[in-house]
């Protein structure tokens, strides 16, 4: 067969399956009205690196970042996390910047009371016992932003927890994908 | 739903809801109170 274009009936052969590139891990709904929710088994052994697609984000009061902790069994690393970006204002068009030198979180992607935020985050060896990294791009009816750091510790992670950077969570999906 | 009160409610690793635990609530208020953490107020609408 001609790869990546697959016909009914067709042999799933290992070569091919083995070439795809991103598999969907889980989706994650986050309910209305939360203080924090965590996604687990999220990372494993299965891929170095994972694509976070963030979807109808929507903020209990104002706008404000979803911050993201990475978490362990039973334990959630509260420092170490280092980030450095740009914020713009989608109506007033001003431009600020989001910055955090050994925070409890990172700031990633953003939404407002709308249910509009949407966008993705790559984190770069979270399952790996070195220090993992991020990207993070996003819209939401408020303005736009990109932002990228690490959190600092060699700590092997599994888990997410996500959080308001200001006030409760209210709703929004997130499709995790692990990368080859 | 009516936005009206927050609730200090934690979906927890296992998918269930329930209370924030008061150690929960400080870590959560520690991120609230940052201002790290705060879209910066140039950039909002």
């Amino acid at each position: 067969m001609t790869y990546p274009v697959f016909q009914a009936g067709d042999i799933l052969n290992a070569s091919d399956m083995n070439a795809v590139g991103l598999w969907l891990v889980k989706t994650h709904t986050i309910p209305a009205n939360v203080a924090s929710t965590t996604i687990s088994a999220a990372f494993s052994a299965d891929y170095p690196n994972y694509l976070l697609v963030f979807n109808q984000l929507d903020s209990f009061s104002g706008n404000q970042f979803v911050t993201v902790q990475l978490r362990v069994g039973s334990t959630t690393t509260t420092t170490g996390y280092y980030s450095g970006g740009y914020t713009t204002s989608a109506y007033a068009g001003s431009l600020g910047t989001s910055f955090a030198n050994n925070a409890s979180a990172w700031n990633t992607v953003a939404c407002g009371t709308s249910g509009l935020g949407a966008g993705y985050m790559w984190v770069f060896n979270p399952f790996e016992a070195v220090p993992t990294g991020y990207s993070a791009n996003y819209a939401y009816e408020g303005g736009t932003g990109q932002i990228q750091g690490y959190q600092s510790s060699s700590t092997s992670f599994d888990q997410l927890v996500l959080a308001g950077g200001s006030a409760n969570l209210n709703g929004g999906t997130v499709k995790i994908y692990g990368a080859r | 739903m009516a936005k009206s009160k927050q609730d200090s409610y934690i979906v927890d690793v296992d998918g269930t809801t329930r209370p924030a635990t008061a150690e929960e609530i400080a870590q959560l208020e520690a991120i609230r109170q940052d201002p790290q953490h705060k879209l910066s107020a140039r950039a909002e609408a």
